[in-house]
Formats: structure tokens, sequence, C-alpha cells
């Protein structure tokens, strides 16, 4: 039962469990402390703006947006609204030890941050700044910095960083980089990266220098929020982006005391990994920037993301719908790519056209939407150049002359990399030399012919200068990537694992500056070193001087390094290892791989990559071999297509996969059927009616092979799915609809079903025959029928918790269609929330639309618009909506009747335009009239 | 004999018939040609639908229907005359509607039941009902009944 509370209670409450004060809450309302107080108390009620900047500050999710709306301004009742009875924040604050961790209490003098050198770009930093100011003060947004390789992207954006932090105290900083190698493969990498940072995984980062203990500490202390955060608005996030044992093993760490904060985090993991298949994608970026908005409500965020040029398009993705929904936030995000890479777009395979870059058209988009947004570090003018030169310069003391600096501002035009790499050769070569007042001078008069024209040059005689030992392991590492292992060195190179850490921290790190420590990997009991080199133009020369054969060499025993050191776990790693093994030249291990890789991109909803992966094990499969594998492959391939309502070339695939097996001498015959029949499902899924008119030859070419494959067959689990799947196209393909056949498919599905003795099949003939049901009029019958279906979801074999949420919206529809409203309520509002727990929109859908036809019919007509409401978050929130959604077709019916309750209401003209929108769903999707179905005319 | 918007209505909702229920019934159906049959005071129509229409709520045992039904039948017996059985009809709809609680459609048969009563040459029990009427739709905030009771209300008076 529901307690009554006042809108003042409601929001006191709503503030206490964000943990924000009542100053807080009106600095970033941008309202005097009194003006919440007086809310607070009921005293006076914020106005229709004010509202909203609440609804903002306190985090309200999208969906309730409207209706808090209504209810700040007294028009509905807070009651409607769910109340937050516990302050979960500041219990979880409460509960976690909120002191300094004990890494930085031990060690805080040991280990300094280690401070990038960056001069000049005062112009761009003062840019940049204003960005962030006005993100501070709510308006969100996004800016790139933009330059080749060795430009200072990186550097630009650290000190950026350390002077912004210092400038503004309480600001969050989180960062994540994109990867040359596994990037465009490996879903969320830099989210993943921010996530972790965010859910107070420092340790790691502290210890390698990347972050200052300040900064360290920021992320510790924000640690109670990010992991309420993720319990309540982003469940799925907690495995999908990795974060699940470690975080566990962290809020435990903390705990104080017995706390059911573990359990809980166990229980919402368990939740959401029983309902984690299937759900959209877009699902993942919503609870991604509900969970980021509403960390800004308490402390403005930066985020910084770096090489976006090869960032995988799950994080292009993410990036794109996160950018949209930055206003009214205090987020910003600070990316830096390559300009070039982007501009040039891909090569593609086979052929002589480009493809666009995927993140061209969407910083195409942001530029659109918020203007200049791009500092480019190319267009420096020379005045800079110099500038930077001479600041450099100046970083130490020094005598150098005025034609010093000329010289070697006319040498490298004031290129960031060039003129420190230079400095820095020339000073190794005693060029440069300290005067007995320890200032840098000229030794004597350079040879400026003689230097390197090029900074790849510069870059060269550094690598000259290692001994031969220490080329050898950065030659090494140069394969695994622009970050590498340790532990994987050792392996490949057969040398010790303690040596070779000592050589990379004193000599390559410490003396030559090429590379750094990045982070420290727990893997079981291994502790895996992970370093990265200085800079990426060091490991791209590196790798270039390697020849073809050597190449291939290295990549296949990095490889098998990795396949060793993550037995039991190669599948975390896979598509790294995949990568290895495909420029190895390893055809099989790389088929192999790539499908796990396949596999787990698809886990990740990063259904692009998984593609990617898919695509690249059917090239590698050569005609005539791997038969299975590969037909394995396209039908996966063709899953994800569905899963991207990308309706044909799902079929497409299908149909590959099919003509493969043909080509099989002793292939299952079950796995043509099941090709079969998952073609005729995707037509039967399409939404638009002159789609399915398109493929009417393709169904009716697979019923008939079906057909003759199945008969006599004795029962069959797949042999029940194509059962089903023939009823609902008796019913769904066939006008007027054949509810004989239907029915007689759909018995034989139940007969089938029953036999075999399995209760999810059992409840999908159901189904069917329900449908046929409903087709007759026996709304009697089906009532009974799915009450049945209910009570087998209680069966413990029963773990489709989609199917559940579908049942029960059945369950609510029939008692609808009987006039049972009341009885038809729970199951409804069960439905829907739990369609919203597992993610399930087309029930969600569903449900709203019968929720919406039972008030109508009730005469709530408050409560109907109210689902209207909620509908209408749903299509705001998923762009793609109308193509994404089954249910699409029977909004029309929703629309309508919020469109009479307006007519009776007296609000014609908006009755007028939703008639008018239903109208046009029903056009779109039924037809002509003379297609149509009842439910349209009706 | 049906005109206009109604019978635009009314074709689309024939050819319903013709189709499959899968989710629309005929009760649904004859559900709304009797009760926009009420709204048109289209007798042709009502002796047309309304016995379809309370015979599909009586099968499915649809009160919400069967309410209207009662309704339809209320309007058609006052129109040919028959004021008892229009009073006995319209009252067992109103207690068919309060007791699902559906405060328009009371409101509506109150209204009703003011029209038998002024049928009747009886003022003070119309102006009882359409009160009870207006109370209830401006409860709704239904501004067209409201509008349409008040000046019911005022022509009484």
């Amino acid at each position: 039962m529901r307690t009554t509370v006042s809108f003042g209670y409601w929001i006191k409450r709503r503030r206490k469990a964000l943990d924000l004060t009542q100053k807080n809450l009106a600095q970033q309302v941008g309202c005097a402390m009194v003006t919440i107080k007086k809310i607070e108390a009921d005293e006076r009620r914020p106005s229709r703006q004010m509202a909203e900047r609440l609804a903002e500050c306190l985090a309200i999710p999208s969906e309730q947006r409207t209706l808090f709306k209504h209810c700040a301004r007294g028009e509905l009742s807070i009651d409607r609204l769910p109340f937050a009875r516990e302050p979960i924040a500041g219990s979880l604050s409460q509960q976690m030890e909120s002191s300094t961790p004990a890494f930085i209490n031990n060690n805080e003098d040991s280990i300094p941050y280690e401070i990038e050198q960056i001069v000049g770009h005062e112009r761009e930093l003062i840019q940049l700044e204003d960005h962030l100011q006005n993100a501070i003060s709510g308006n969100g947004g996004i800016v790139f910095v933009t330059g080749e390789a060795g430009r200072g992207k990186t550097a630009l954006m650290a000190e950026f960083s350390r002077r912004a932090q210092k400038r503004q105290v309480g600001l969050l900083v989180a960062a994540g980089n994109c990867n040359a190698y596994s990037g465009v493969g490996d879903p969320f990498l830099p989210f993943r990266d921010v996530m972790e940072m965010l859910s107070g995984d420092v340790e790691a980062r502290w210890v390698a220098r990347k972050i200052t203990s300040d900064h360290a500490r920021a992320l510790w202390d924000i640690m109670p929020q990010t992991v309420q955060a993720l319990m309540e608005t982003g469940p799925d996030l907690i495995d999908l982006f990795g974060l699940g044992d470690t975080l566990s093993r962290r809020v435990n760490a903390r705990m104080k005391s017995h706390s059911d904060v573990l359990y809980r985090l166990q229980q919402i993991r368990e939740k959401s990994q029983s309902a984690n298949y299937g759900f959209e994608q877009r699902q993942v970026f919503e609870q991604y920037t509900q969970l980021l908005r509403r960390l800004a409500v308490r402390q403005p965020l930066l985020l910084l993301l770096d090489d976006l040029q090869w960032a995988d398009s799950a994080s292009i993705d993410l990036l794109f719908h996160l950018g949209r929904r930055l206003p009214g936030s205090r987020i910003l995000i600070l990316g830096a790519y390559r300009s070039s890479d982007v501009a040039l777009g891909f090569a593609s395979k086979g052929s002589r056209t480009t493809q666009i870059h995927p993140l061209a058209p969407v910083i195409k988009e942001f530029r659109r939407r918020y203007g200049d947004i791009e500092i480019n570090l190319e267009q420096l003018t020379m005045d800079d150049g110099r500038d930077f030169v001479d600041k450099f310069l100046n970083l130490e003391a020094n005598q150098f002359s005025n034609d010093f600096r000329s010289s070697l501002f006319a040498l490298t035009k004031g290129h960031p990399l060039f003129t420190v790499e230079l400095v820095r050769s020339l000073k190794n070569q005693g060029t440069l030399v300290y005067n007995e007042d320890e200032e840098w001078v000229e030794a004597g008069r350079l040879n400026w012919e003689s230097l390197p024209a090029r900074v790849e040059a510069v870059i060269e005689q550094r690598i000259e200068r290692l001994e031969d030992q220490e080329l050898e392991i950065l030659t090494v590492a140069s394969v695994e990537g622009g970050a590498f292992t340790a532990q994987v060195l050792s392996r490949v190179m057969n040398m010790n694992e303690q040596e070779l850490v000592h050589l990379l921290s004193q000599e390559l790190e410490g003396r030559h500056s090429l590379v750094r420590e990045r982070e420290e990997i727990s893997l079981d009991s291994l502790r895996l070193a992970r370093f990265e080199f200085s800079h990426i133009l060091f490991q791209d020369y590196l790798y270039s001087r390697l020849g073809g054969a050597e190449r291939r060499q290295i990549h296949r025993k990095v490889a098998m390094a990795l396949e060793d050191l993550y037995k039991g776990k190669e599948s975390e790693i896979s598509i790294q290892i995949a990568h290895h093994y495909i420029l190895a030249g390893d055809r099989l291990k790389s088929i192999e791989y790539s499908l796990i890789a396949a596999r787990q991109s698809k886990a990740f909803h990063g259904y692009e990559e998984s593609i990617r992966h898919f695509m690249k094990v059917i090239e590698l499969v050569e005609p005539g071999e791997m038969l299975a594998a590969h037909i394995v492959a396209l039908e996966e391939m063709a899953d994800v297509h569905m899963l991207l309502g990308e309706h044909p070339k799902s079929i497409r695939r299908y149909q590959e996969a099919l003509d493969i097996w043909h080509s099989m001498k002793d292939g299952d015959k079950w796995d043509a059927v099941r090709l079969h029949r998952k073609i005729i499902d995707v037509v039967i899924e399409m939404i638009l009616y002159s789609d399915r008119q398109r493929f009417e030859k393709v169904v009716q070419a697979s019923i008939k092979a079906t057909l003759q494959f199945t008969e006599g067959e004795p029962p069959h689990p797949e042999l029940i799915h194509l059962l089903v799947t023939l009823s609902m196209n008796a019913q769904r393909l066939t006008i007027p609809p054949d509810w004989d056949t239907a029915e007689n498919y759909a018995r034989a599905a139940i007969t089938q079903a029953e036999e075999l003795d399995l209760p999810v099949e059992l409840s999908f003939a159901l189904d069917a025959l329900s449908s046929v049901y409903g087709g007759r009029g026996l709304f009697l019958e089906r009532v009974e029928l799915s009450f049945r279906r209910l009570a087998l979801a209680d069966d413990p074999r029963f773990q489709d918790a989609r199917e559940r949420a579908k049942i029960l919206q059945q369950v609510g529809a029939a008692l609808v269609q009987v006039g049972e409203y009341s009885r038809a309520l729970p199951h409804l509002l069960e439905a829907e929330s739990l369609s919203n727990q597992v993610q399930a929109l087309v029930q969600q859908i569903k449900a709203l639309i019968e929720l919406a036809r039972c008030w109508f019919r009730l005469d709530r007509w408050d409560q109907m618009l109210e689902v209207e409401n909620r509908f209408r978050n749903l299509e705001q929130r998923y762009s793609n909506f109308p193509e994404r959604t089954g249910a699409f077709g029977s909004a029309c019916f929703l629309i309508a009747l919020s469109s009479c309750v307006h007519a009776l209401r007296g609000s014609e003209g908006q009755a007028l335009e939703l008639s008018e929108e239903s109208s046009s769903i029903v056009s779109a999707t039924a037809g002509s009239p003379e297609d149509w179905r009842r439910s349209h005319h009706y | 004999m049906a005109t206009g918007e109604f019978a635009h209505g009314k074709e689309h909702l024939e050819k319903a018939l013709a189709r499959s229920a899968e989710w629309v019934g005929d009760h649904d159906v004859y559900a709304m040609l009797a009760d926009t049959a009420v709204q048109q005071r289209d007798l042709v129509a009502l002796l047309e639908f309304t016995p379809l229409a309370e015979e599909a709520a009586t099968r499915y045992n649809h009160v919400l229907y069967q309410a209207i039904s009662h309704r339809a039948w209320g309007v058609t017996h006052r129109l040919t005359g028959e004021f008892d059985e229009a009073e006995l009809r319209l009252k067992q709809s109103l207690e068919y509607f309060q007791n699902l609680q559906t405060p328009w459609q009371e409101g509506r048969t109150h209204r009703e039941l003011a029209k038998l009563a002024l049928a009747r040459s009886d003022t003070v029990t119309a102006l009882s009902e359409l009160s009870l009427a207006l109370s209830l739709f401006n409860k709704l905030g239904a501004k067209p009944d409201i509008e349409q009771t008040k000046f019911a209300i005022k022509n009484i008076e």
C-alpha cells in the first residue's frame, strides 16, 4: 500500500536519497536556498520551468518527467511517483569506509604522479575551460581536440584535466582510451574504462601514475554513489561493462560492518543476467546515460575519450546517444581523434571504394547541434608554433640563442613530438649541454643540415640507441600493440619475467622514456603487468620495421602466450587472440577465435562488432571446408541482423546458410528445418505490410521445404517450433487468416510439447492456439488458456523472464477482452514492470496498450493519459522506435484512445492531431483498407 | 438513418465485422454501434444493433457492454414511447455502471434518465438527474458533456 506524502516531503526524500544538501540543490537548480526550503515545507510550488530543472537535478527518470511536472504544479498527486523511502546513497556512504584508500596512505610519497610536460596551447586551454564552465552551469556538452599523431592531443587533454581538477573543487574526471588493434572489435572499450574509474577501480591507475592522489581519492569517494546508481539505474551495466566480480570485491572490502548491500548487488546481477539476452543496445545506452546524469547531479563530470579514431561502433553509437542527452546536465565530454583518419574513412576490402568513418556523421551531428566544437591542433599559426618552441625550451634554465630557437622552429614547425624528441636527442648526443650555472646551452655550432628532417627520423635515432635485448623486447611489444603485457613478452621471448619487468621499468621507462607502466591486471593468482609505449609512433615505427614473415611469427607467439595466460578464460580476450591469429595467418585458429569474439561482442550488445567478427569467419573459411562452422557463423550473424531489425539482411544470411547446408552430404536436416523456420519467423516479425508482401515467395518456399523435411517425423523440439511458426503464418501472413490450418498446427504443437514434456515449447504452442481462439471470438476460452500458460511459467524449468512478461500481458489482454478490467489491471501492471526490468520493449508497449484500454473503459481518463505519457517516453527514449518495435502497429489503438479522451474533454485540436497520427500508423503498417484487419477498422 | 460521422464509423465497423475477431470481438463492435446509435438518437440503428449488442455482451458475460446495451434499450424504448420499459432498462444500466465505477457512463445514463423524465414532463426528476450527471462530468473534466448538461438544466429552469 502506498503512503500518501506531500510534494515537499517527496522532494526532501529524493534530495536526501541523492545525498544533496538544500544548498547543493539550490545551486544546481539555480534558485535561492530559501526557495528549496519553502518547496520542501510545502509553502510554495515550483514554476513549470523550475520543475523542469528540479526533475533534471533530482535525476527523475525520463519516463517519469512529465508526471513529475504535473505533480510539481499540483495537477496530479505525487503518490503516482515512486517514493524514495530509504536514502540509499546516504546509507551506502555511511556503510562504506570513506577514508583515503589504504594504497594511497601507504605509498603516497613513494610514487609521484607523472605530469606530462605541456607547454603552449594556452588559447586551447582557455577554450576548453569555457566549455567546462558551461557544462558546470548545467549546459553539458561535447568538444573534440583533433590533429595528427604527435600533435599533443593527449598531452593537452591531460593538462586540461589537471588544471580543471585543481581549479574546480568537486570536479570528477574519468577517462577512456580506444585501442588501435582490438579497438574496432571490442565493444564499449573506452566507456568500460570510464565506468571502472567511476566505480572506484583506481589503485592500478594510481600505481601506474596515471592519476594523482587527489584524483584517486575523488574517484574513491564517488564509489558509493556509483554503486547505488548502478543498482538503481544501470543494473545491466554491472556485468556488461565487466565490473561484476571486482566491484563486489571492492564493495565488500569497503563495508564497515555486515550489510545487505552485497547481497542486493548479487541479486541485481543475477536478475540482470537471467534477463540479459536480446535486449536492445539502445537500452544499454540509456542506462549508461542515466547513470552519468545522475552522478553529475552531485558532482560535475569531465569525461576524456582519447584516440576516438579507433573506437568500436558500439562506443560511437553510445557517444552519439550520450552526446545528444548532455544539455541540462553537468557533463562535459572531451574527445580526441586523428582528423585525417576520420576524414579518410576505411578502405573497403576487395574494392576501391572507401567507407565513411563511423565517427564522421556523429561529429557532423554534434556540430549541427552544438556549433563549433572542434579544437584543431593542425591549424595552429606560425606564431603558435614558435611560441610552443620557446615555451618548451624555457621549461628549464637555458641560454639558448635566438638563432638556435629559430632554427629549431624552422625544422620542426613547432610540431610538439618532433620538437620534444629532437631536443632530447640533441641533449643525449651532447650537442646541448649544461654550462657552469647549470643552464642549457649549445655546445658549439650546430649543423642543422645533418639533423633528421622528420619526426620519424628522430624516432629512428632513439630506437637505434637501444641495446639489442631492449630492442628485441620492444619489437615483440610492438606486435602485441600500443599496450602490452610483460608476461606475454616473457613467454614469447622465453625470458625471465622478473628480469624483463626490470628492463621495462628501469631501462626502457626510466632511462629511455619509451614506455610507461599502465596497470596491473589480476587474473586468478596471476598479476599481469601492463605497459604502453609512451607514444604510439614508437610502436608504429618498431612494428613497421618487421618483415612479413617475422611479424606473422611473433603474432602467433603472442596469440599462444595469451591463450596460455588466459587458459579457461580465453573468451575474455578472444578479440585480441583472434586479431593475433589473423595476422599470424593461422586460418583455423582465426576462425575459432573470431567465432568466440563474435559471440562475446553479441553478449556485450556490440552487434556491429559481432557482425564484423562473423564476417571475418566467413571470409576465412575456404569454399567447401568447415561447412558446419560456416553455417553456424551465417545463422548466428543472421540472428544478430534480426536483433538490429535488419530483416532482409537476416533472411539473406539464413538463405546463404541453407545453400551451404545443401552442399553438405551429411547435413543434419533439423538444421535446415530451423533455418527455414527462422526465415518465416523473420517475415512474420516484419512490421510493414509492403515488406511482408515482398517476401511472400520466400515464405512459401520455406514452408514447402520444411513440410517435406518433416513429413512423418516423430515429435521433436524443433518440430514444435516449426508447427508454431506455421500456425502463426496461417494467422498473420495469410489474408484472410486461415484459422482452421492455424488451429491444426497449434494443436499438433501442443500434443508434441506435452508428449516431450517441454514447458517452454508448450507455452509457445498454447500461445498460437490462444491467438486462434482470439480470431474465432472464443474469448472466454482464451482466458482459460492464458491462465494455463501462467501456471506453466511457474515451472522451475521455465527460466524465460521475457516469456513470462508476455504471458502476463496476454492474461491481462484476455481479461480486458471479456470486460474483466479490475482483474486485468494487476496482471498488466506486473507485465509492464517485468517487461521494463527485462528490457522487453515490445511486451512493455503491448502492456501499455492494454492498460490504456482498461483505464479508458473504466473512465479513468487521467490514468489513461498517464499511460500515453509512459508510451511517449519510451518512444522518445528510443530514437529508432518505429522501425524496431513489433508493437508499433498496435500503438495506433492507444493513440486513438488518447484522442477520444481529449475529445471528451473538449480539446478538439489535440484530439484531431492524435486521430491523424493514429490513422497514419494504420496506413503505414496495415496496407490498403481492403487488407485491414478487424482491429484497424475498429 | 445513420448520417455524417456516424455513417462513416458505421461503415468501418460493418467492415470490421466481416473480418476475424482476434483482439476485437463482435461484442466490442456491436457495443460501439449501439452506443453510437444512442448518441445519434438513431432509432433504426438502435433497433438493428441493440439486440445484437446485448446478445454478444451476454455471451461473453461482459458487464460493461451489458450496461451499454441496457442503456441502448432504455433509449430505444423512450423513443418508441415505452416509458416504463425505458425506466427499467436505464436503471439497470445505472446499477451496472455504478458497480463498475465508471463515472462518465453513469453521468450519461443519468442524462438519459433526465430525458425520460422530461418525456414524462417530470422536470423535478429531470433536474435532479441532470445535476447528478453534471457533478460526475465535472469530476472528469468532460467539457462538452458539462456544457450540454448545463444547457439542458438552463432550458428546464
